[in-house]
């Protein structure tokens, strides 16, 4: 099975002006679905009654893929996808969200874990001194 | 308006017991919510509603985080990118409180409001696809299958009644 996708950027509502947008996960096209063309693999600390939202959404505009932005609706401002559109091929399409999950939510946040844990043993080895 | 912690009394007695929530376990779900979404966050609105769905919202945040402090016994005195990039990387914590959560709103709709649902059109109208998408592919003996549009239709108006329902009503 062959599925396509783009990467979602998303900014927290506590964010300020100053914040950056960080990867918030993947938007992928769900055709073979009826009635949803768009799924949301996303970080768990999303309001779910906002991507509730906008998965709605994209089934009352029929949105696709390559317009999928137009669902964001009053969360444009919270979120917004890059333009390119990648593919991702898989046994199951339960495969391939599993492995985009690990990918784009997980994996980055494992590396943010290990680098913070890093300035912290490295903050007490200071104060050791 | 800041949603002041409620009292365990206004939540379905029943679930509270057999899970056994205590005052402690509302006072840290509060923080673990406001820590993770802000103190407006409709995930504590919900819980703070009390009776059935309420209920049904707490019992997903007790869950979750009982298997994250498991794991992370200081989290909650850390900052919320931690608590998020902590649930981000446990994500079975979240399907595990799924799988609490929707068995009982099932069993809620069909006691309260004499109405059969499915779990699966039950998850796509309270949360989302991927949440559905989680449980389906999870190892639990859980039967969901896929809503039609009609089904998941009649869930969000289940929901609805039963999100009206308030506590000792």
């Amino acid at each position: 099975m062959r599925v396509y996708y783009r990467v979602l950027l998303s900014k927290p509502w506590w964010a300020s002006e100053k914040d950056g947008w960080e990867i918030g996960g993947v938007v992928c096209g769900t055709s073979f679905l009826d009635s949803y063309p768009i799924m949301g693999i996303k970080g768990l600390e999303v309001e779910r009654h906002v991507w509730n939202y906008i998965e709605r959404r994209a089934a009352e505009l029929e949105v696709s893929l390559e317009n999928a932005e137009e669902a964001f609706g009053r969360y444009a401002d919270r979120y917004k996808i890059l333009p390119e559109i990648h593919e991702i091929e898989g046994e199951s399409f339960g495969e391939i969200v599993e492995e985009l999950y690990e990918r784009y939510v997980a994996a980055p946040a494992k590396l943010e874990v290990k680098a913070m844990r890093q300035v912290e043993e490295a903050e007490l080895e200071v104060v050791a001194v | 308006m800041l949603q002041p912690i409620p009292d365990l009394a206004i939540f379905d007695r029943e679930a509270i017991t057999e899970h056994h929530i205590i005052e402690s376990d509302l006072r840290r779900v509060w923080r673990y919510v406001t820590i993770l979404q802000g103190p407006r966050s409709r995930v504590l609105r919900d819980i703070a509603g009390g009776c059935y769905y309420g209920t049904s919202a707490l019992l997903h945040e007790v869950i979750e985080l009982r298997v994250l402090l498991e794991r992370e016994p200081y989290l909650l005195y850390q900052s919320k990118e931690i608590v998020r990039r902590c649930l981000r990387i446990n994500k079975d914590a979240h399907v595990r409180a799924l799988m609490v959560e929707y068995p009982y709103l099932q069993q809620k709709v069909q006691d309260t409001l004499g109405e059969k649902i499915g779990l699966g059109a039950l998850v796509l109208a309270n949360a989302g696809l991927d949440d559905l998408w989680f449980l389906a592919e999870s190892e639990l003996p859980l039967p969901i299958f896929w809503p039609s549009d009609d089904e998941a239709c009649r869930a969000m108006s289940l929901l609805s009644r039963l999100r009206a329902l308030k506590a000792g009503g």
